[in-house]
C-alpha cells in the first residue's frame, strides 16, 4: 500500500470528491492564498472558481450558505480555517444544518461536510481550542476526528455519501502524520471504532492526534512489560463504544485521552459510557488526560503544561494501574 | 459616515410616490395584465390567510395550538403581492412568522392547521409547528426562527440556482429587526459579491418584537443598508397589495436576469401582537386603530366591488367559502393521528440513521 | 502490642480450627508471612499477619477452635502497634469479635449474606464485588492491594485459584444463590447424657449437619431407582483401558459421570437451582463427585461435564480425588457444582437414597455392579448380567416423578450403549 500524509489523503479524497458535478469548495483562502494548510493548495487552478469560492472572512455565511445549497441538491464542502473561527457559525450548524431534517419532519436533508482544524502552538487563547464535545452534544450532527490517512480518506469518503451534516475535524498538527491509505475505494463508515493496538492490561480510549499520543506511549509502557490497548474512536456522534467496552471488559481498567478541556468534555460522556455500560467490570477508577483547565496561555513554557504529552499519558495509565 | 451611494438611492422611489395619482395606477395596470379572475384570486389569498389566522388565535386559545403563535394578520400584501410574482422553479424562505407566506404559495391548508396541531399530517409531521412550515414541492423551505439566520440558507439555495443554471429567484422575507444582526450583512454581502439571484423582502413593520425602529436601528430606512453593498434597493407600500406585486415583479425580473440581489422594504403593520401572548404595551391601541382602519385586505376588497371586478354578492360567497375551508382544516387537524414514537429516534432526527447513533435505547 | 484474629474466610464461616501454628512463640514475623494453618470447613489454608512483629503469645493452640474475630495471638512490637491499619479491616469489620462459639443452627445462612458483606466496608472494585459474588467469597477474607487496599480483580482472581498470595483463602460455599427458603429453625437438642464421651465437631462435620440438614428440610425429596445393565458398558471399558497405563484408567464412576453430563443437556431442570425468583437453569453441567475422607466428606466438581471426553473426565476426577485426599482442594474446586454423583458401590451396597446437595436439584445414588441372573431378552432363557442400580433423588419444587424417570432412563440408555455417550 502506498504511504501518503494526512494532507495527500485528504487531497485525493477532495479530488475525488470534486469528481462530483455537484461539489464546490467554500472557505477562507482556500484559493488564491493556496491553502493555509496546503490541502487545498492548486485546487484553484484546477477547478475555477466556480468551485473553488474564496469567501470573506465570515464564517456564519461559509456555512449558512453551504446548508443552503446542500438543501438545494448541491453537495458542498465549507471550510472553517480553525474550529476556534466555528463559533461564529454555530448557529448555522446548531440551529440549522443539525436541524434542518427532522424539524420539517424529515422533508428535506442537508448533506453538508464541515471541514475543520483543532491545533496548537503558541497561538494563544482563541487559536488553540478544541470544541469537539460542543459538536457532538447535538442530534442531528454527524462529527468525525479520524487519526490516520486512511481513516483520513475513508471517512471522508463516507461524510460526502451521508445525506447528514458531517463535521470533519482535523487536525494541524497532523497534516504530516504518514501512513498506509489502501489503494482503490474503500470508505471508512461513520460511527464505527476500531482497535490501534491489541493489549491486555489497559484500556485507552481516544481518538485524532491522540491516538498517535497514545500508542508512543504505549511503546513505552512495553518495556516495562504494561501491555495497552487502544481504541481509536474515529466518530465522536455517533458514537461506537462497542469496541472499548469490549477492550475494558477484558482489561477493567481505562484511561480516556482526549484533546480538550476537562469539565464537561468529550472524556467525559467517553468515561460515563464505560462506567454505565461497564461498570461491573470496572477494577479501577478511569482516568482522564486533557487540556489543563485554563485558556491557553502564549509562552512555551506554559503552553506545555497545558497540553497533553506522552508522559502525561504514560502517568495516567501507571496511576490507572497502581505501578509507580 | 460615509457618503451614501447614489446609484442605489437614485433608483429607490420616495414612499410618498408610491401611490401614485398618475392616470395609470396599480390597480389599473395589473388589471389590464392579470385580468379580473387573478385579482380576485389575489383577494382570496389574502383573505384565507386571515380567516385562516383568526381561527388560528381562537384555536390557541382552546388550547389546540401550542408554543409560539406569531400572527400576519396586517400583512397580508406584501406576501400575496410578492409572492404573486413567483413561478414554480422559485423558492421561497421566510421567518417564523410564516401562515401567510405558506398560504400564499399554495400551502394546503389542512396541513397546516394539523401542524399547529402537532398532528402527523402537518406540512412537519408536527415536528414544526408554528414557526416552521415547509413544503419543498413548492420550492417552499420553511419558516425559521432565528432572527436572520435563513438569509444565508436562502443566499446558499441561490448560489445553488446560480450553479444549477435553473434560473430560479430565490425570494426571502424577514422583518426589520432581523437588519441589525451580522447575519443580514453577511448575506447581502455574499449576494451582491456573488450577484446571487435573491429578492430579500424586508417587511418593516416598525418593532423588532416589541422594540420601535427608532430604539433598535440607527437608520430608520432599512433599504439604505443596501448601500453599503452597491445592492439595488427599494421602499415600498407593503398595505396595498398591487403595489406590492408590481414593484417586486421589478426585483424579481432583476435577480433572475443575473444582475444580483434586490434588498425591497415593505412598509406594513402587524395587527395583533407579535405572539399570541403579547401585552402590546410598546404601542398605543389608538395607533393600532388607525391602521385597522386602513385595513389592506378590506381595502382590497373595497377597491374589487367599487371597480365593479367583483359583486359584493360574489365576494361574500367566496368568503363563505374560504370560511367553509377554514373550518374543513380544523376538522381535519383535529381528527389526524399524532405522530409515532420513531420520531425521537435516530431515524427522526438522521436522513441516514447510524445503528450506533442512540446513546441509549432503554433511556428512562 | 497487636492481636492476630481468626479470619473470616467465608460469608457463612463462624470459627475456624487452628491446624498448627507455624511460628512460634518468640519468632519474628514479617507482615505477610504465614503464621499458623486453620481449617475452614472444608479446607485447610495458611493464613498470614498483617503485622510485622514477634509472635508473644499464641492464644489458640493447635486444634482449639476460635470465633472469627476472637484473637488467635499477639505480637508485641513497639514498631508495628498500628497494626489494625488499614489491611486487618476487612477481617475485623465482618466479624462478631468476642462473640461465642454459637451453635451451628443458629447460624443458618441469612437471606444474603454475600450482598451484606459485599457492600459493607471492605472496599473492592465493582467488578471484584461481581466475581466474588458469583464466586461465593466473601471480600471480607481478601486482601487488596489496589490503592488504600481496595481489592481488585487480581486479588479475586487469585483468592479463587486458591493462590496463597496475599490473605487469601479459598472458601467453601454454597454457589450464590444460597437457600431461597429460610430453613425451619432446629429443634432444641438432648444435652449429653452424663458420663457418655463427646466428641466435638470437626468444621466439615458442622458444615456437613447445616448444609443437609438445610436441604432435608427445604427440598421435598423424591426418588426413583432404575436398573441398569453395564454389560456393554464394562466391555467398552475394558477396550478403552486395555492400552493404557494403571493410573490412566476409566473407572466405571467416569462413565457414569459422563452419562449424567449428557443427559442433563436434555434435562435442564435436573440441572436447575431452586432461588427465590424461581428456578435458576444453571448454565454449565458441573457434576460434583462425593469422595468420602476419613474425616467427612467432600464433593469436588468436574466442570462442564457434558463437553468433557471421557478420558477428560476421567482424568479431571483423578485429579480431584487426588487434590481431595491430600486436603488440597480449592475453592474453584468445590464450587458451582450443578448436579452430584454419589457412589457406594465399593462398599457392596446395592442400592441407597442420597441427599441433594444444596442448591442442586438432584443427586444420583450409584450402587454396585452385581452379577446376577437375568432373562435373556424375551425368551426364558437365563443368563448372567451385569447389573447396577441407580436411584436419583430430586427437588419436588423444581421437577416431578414422570421428568426425573425420564433422566434417570436416558443415563440407562447411555451406560447400556456406551458409545452414544463418545461421540
Amino acid at each position: 500500500m502506498p504511504v501518503l500524509t494526512v494532507r495527500e489523503a485528504l487531497q485525493q479524497a477532495l479530488h475525488e470528491a470534486m469528481a462530483d458535478e455537484r461539489t464546490f469548495i467554500i472557505g477562507e483562502d482556500i484559493g488564491h492564498y493556496g491553502s493555509t494548510y496546503g490541502v487545498t493548495a492548486g485546487f484553484l487552478e484546477k477547478y475555477g472558481p466556480e468551485r473553488i469560492r474564496d469567501a470573506p472572512i465570515a464564517e456564519a455565511g461559509i456555512v449558512g450558505l453551504a446548508v443552503g445549497a446542500a438543501m438545494a441538491g448541491m453537495r458542498p464542502i465549507a471550510e472553517i480555517m480553525s474550529v476556534n473561527f466555528s463559533l461564529l457559525a454555530f448557529d448555522m450548524i446548531i440551529n440549522h444544518a443539525a436541524k434542518i431534517y427532522s424539524m420539517f419532519g424529515g422533508k428535506f436533508s442537508v448533506p453538508l461536510v464541515m471541514r475543520t482544524t483543532n491545533g496548537w502552538t503558541q497561538l494563544s487563547a482563541t487559536h488553540s481550542q478544541t470544541f469537539d464535545s460542543m459538536f457532538a452534544h447535538i442530534p442531528g450532527l454527524k462529527v468525525v476526528a479520524p487519526a490516520t490517512p486512511a481513516d483520513m480518506k475513508g471517512l471522508f469518503r463516507a461524510a460526502m455519501a451521508d445525506p447528514d451534516p458531517v463535521i470533519f475535524i482535523e487536525h494541524t498538527l497532523m497534516y504530516g502524520i504518514k501512513g498506509e491509505v489502501p489503494d482503490g475505494d474503500y470508505i471508512v463508515p461513520i460511527g464505527k471504532s476500531v482497535l490501534a493496538r491489541e493489549g491486555r492490561h489497559i484500556t485507552v480510549v481516544t481518538y485524532s492526534r491522540m491516538v498517535h499520543l497514545s500508542l508512543q506511549a504505549a511503546d513505552i509502557l512495553a518495556k516495562e512489560g504494561i501491555e495497552v490497548e487502544i481504541v481509536d474512536l474515529r466518530t465522536l456522534r455517533p458514537l461506537d463504544m462497542s469496541i472499548a467496552l469490549e477492550s475494558f471488559k477484558k482489561t477493567n481498567r481505562a484511561v480516556v485521552v482526549t484533546e480538550d478541556w476537562q469539565s464537561y468534555g468529550t472524556s467525559a460522556e467517553i468515561a460515563t459510557r464505560l462506567y454505565e455500560q461497564g461498570f461491573d467490570y470496572l477494577d479501577a477508577p478511569i482516568q482522564r488526560v486533557n487540556f489543563r483547565e485554563v485558556p491557553m496561555p502564549y509562552a512555551k513554557n506554559l503552553e506545555q503544561q497545558v497540553v497533553v504529552t506522552t508522559d502525561r499519558i504514560v502517568a495516567a495509565i501507571k496511576k490507572v494501574l497502581n505501578r509507580s | 459616515m460615509q457618503k451614501r451611494r447614489g446609484a442605489t438611492q437614485a433608483e429607490v422611489p420616495a414612499a410618498s410616490s408610491l401611490r401614485s395619482t398618475m392616470t395609470s395606477t396599480p390597480f389599473s395596470r395589473a388589471r389590464d395584465q392579470l385580468g379580473d379572475a387573478q385579482l380576485v384570486e389575489l383577494y382570496r389569498q389574502m383573505m384565507l390567510i386571515r380567516r385562516f389566522e383568526e381561527k388560528c388565535q381562537e384555536m390557541y386559545t382552546r388550547a389546540k395550538i401550542g408554543g409560539f403563535l406569531h400572527l400576519y394578520v396586517g400583512e397580508e400584501a406584501t406576501g400575496v403581492g410578492a409572492i404573486s410574482n413567483l413561478q414554480s422553479q422559485d423558492h421561497i424562505f421566510t421567518h417564523y412568522r410564516d401562515h401567510g407566506h405558506a398560504i400564499a404559495r399554495g400551502l394546503n391548508i389542512d396541513e397546516l392547521m394539523a401542524e399547529l396541531f402537532g398532528k402527523d399530517t402537518g406540512t412537519s409531521h408536527g415536528m414544526g409547528g408554528s414557526m416552521h412550515f415547509a413544503d419543498i414541492t413548492k420550492n417552499f423551505w420553511g419558516g425559521y426562527a432565528i432572527v436572520g439566520s435563513h438569509l444565508l440558507l436562502a443566499a446558499g439555495v441561490a448560489l445553488a440556482c446560480q450553479m444549477q443554471k435553473t434560473n430560479g429567484v430565490v425570494m426571502v422575507f424577514f422583518g426589520d429587526g432581523a437588519t441589525n444582526g451580522g447575519e443580514f450583512y453577511e448575506s447581502l454581502n455574499f449576494a451582491q459579491l456573488w450577484k446571487l439571484p435573491v429578492v430579500f423582502v424586508c417587511e418593516n413593520n416598525l418593532y423588532a418584537m416589541g422594540t420601535p425602529i427608532e430604539v433598535h436601528s440607527s437608520v430608520k430606512e432599512i433599504y439604505r443598508k443596501a448601500s453599503a453593498f452597491d445592492m439595488k434597493a427599494m421602499r415600498i407600500d407593503g398595505n396595498d397589495v398591487l403595489t406590492v406585486r408590481e414593484q417586486v415583479a421589478e426585483a424579481v425580473e432583476y435577480a433572475r436576469s443575473g444582475q444580483g440581489p434586490v434588498l425591497v422594504e415593505a412598509m406594513t403593520y402587524r395587527f395583533r401582537g407579535h405572539s399570541a401572548q403579547d401585552t402590546q404595551k410598546y404601542r398605543s391601541k389608538e395607533d393600532v386603530e388607525q391602521h385597522r382602519s386602513n385595513d389592506p385586505v378590506l381595502i382590497f376588497r373595497k377597491e374589487l366591488i367599487d371597480a365593479g371586478v367583483s359583486s359584493a354578492a360574489d365576494i361574500d360567497a367566496l368568503d363563505a367559502v374560504i370560511d367553509e375551508q377554514v373550518e374543513a382544516s380544523v376538522r381535519f387537524a383535529d381528527e389526524s393521528p399524532v405522530p409515532g414514537n420513531e420520531w425521537l429516534t435516530d431515524s427522526g432526527i438522521y436522513a441516514a440513521p447510524l445503528a450506533t447513533a442512540t446513546v441509549d435505547p432503554d433511556l428512562v | 502490642m497487636a492481636e492476630i484474629t481468626m479470619p473470616k474466610m467465608g460469608f457463612d464461616m463462624t470459627e475456624g480450627t487452628i491446624v498448627r501454628w507455624l511460628k512460634k512463640v518468640g519468632d519474628f514475623v514479617n507482615k505477610g508471612e504465614a503464621v499458623a494453618e486453620i481449617e475452614t470447613d472444608k479446607v485447610t489454608i495458611e493464613i498470614e499477619s498483617f503485622v510485622s512483629g514477634t509472635l508473644s503469645e499464641i492464644v489458640s493452640p493447635a486444634g482449639s477452635r476460635t470465633a472469627v474475630g476472637g484473637v488467635i495471638a499477639r505480637t508485641s512490637d513497639g514498631a508495628v502497634a498500628t497494626q489494625t491499619a488499614p489491611t486487618a479491616a476487612p477481617v475485623a469489620a465482618v466479624a462478631p469479635t468476642a462473640a461465642p462459639v454459637a451453635p451451628v443452627a443458629a447460624v443458618a445462612p441469612a437471606a444474603a449474606p454475600v450482598a451484606a458483606v459485599a457492600a459493607g466496608d471492605v472496599k473492592a472494585s465493582p467488578i471484584a464485588k461481581r466475581m466474588a459474588r458469583e464466586h461465593g467469597l466473601d471480600l471480607g477474607t481478601i486482601h487488596g492491594s489496589g490503592p488504600q487496599g481496595r481489592i481488585v480483580r487480581d486479588d479475586v482472581s487469585a483468592a479463587m485459584a486458591g493462590r496463597p498470595a496475599g490473605m487469601v483463602a479459598p472458601v467453601v460455599a454454597p454457589v450464590a444463590p444460597v437457600a431461597p427458603v429460610a430453613p425451619v429453625a432446629a429443634p432444641a437438642l438432648p444435652s449429653a447424657a452424663a458420663g457418655s464421651t463427646v466428641v466435638p465437631l470437626s468444621n466439615m462435620r458442622r458444615t456437613i449437619t447445616r448444609r443437609l440438614t438445610q436441604s432435608w428440610q427445604t427440598a421435598p425429596h423424591f426418588y426413583i431407582t432404575m436398573d441398569v445393565n453395564m454389560d456393554a458398558a464394562l466391555t467398552l471399558r475394558k477396550q478403552v483401558n486395555a492400552p493404557l497405563s494403571k493410573e490412566q484408567q476409566i473407572s466405571i464412576n467416569d462413565m457414569i459421570v459422563k452419562a449424567c453430563g449428557v443427559a442433563l443437556v436434555a434435562y435442564p431442570n435436573l440441572n436447575a437451582s431452586f432461588v427465590e425468583e424461581g428456578i435458576q437453569l444453571n448454565p454449565s453441567i458441573n457434576v460434583s463427585i462425593a469422595v468420602a475422607l476419613d474425616s467427612g466428606l467432600v464433593a469436588p466438581v468436574v466442570t462442564n461435564a457434558d463437553s468433557r471426553s471421557l478420558g477428560g473426565v476421567s482424568r479431571e476426577s483423578k485429579r480431584l480425588i487426588g487434590l481431595a485426599r491430600d486436603g488440597k482442594l480449592g475453592a474453584e474446586n468445590l464450587q458451582g457444582g450443578t448436579f452430584t454423583v454419589s457412589n457406594l458401590g465399593m462398599y457392596g451396597v446395592t442400592e441407597f437414597d442420597a441427599i441433594i446437595t444444596p442448591p442442586q436439584c438432584a443427586i444420583l445414588a450409584v450402587g454396585a455392579v452385581r452379577r446376577i441372573p437375568v432373562f435373556k431378552g424375551d425368551s426364558n432363557d437365563v443368563v448372567a448380567a451385569n447389573i447396577c442400580s441407580i436411584t436419583i433423588s430430586a427437588d419436588h419444587r423444581i421437577t416431578d416423578g414422570a421428568e426425573g424417570a425420564k433422566f434417570i432412563g436416558e443415563i440407562k440408555r447411555l451406560l447400556e450403549n456406551p458409545l452414544s455417550m463418545l461421540i
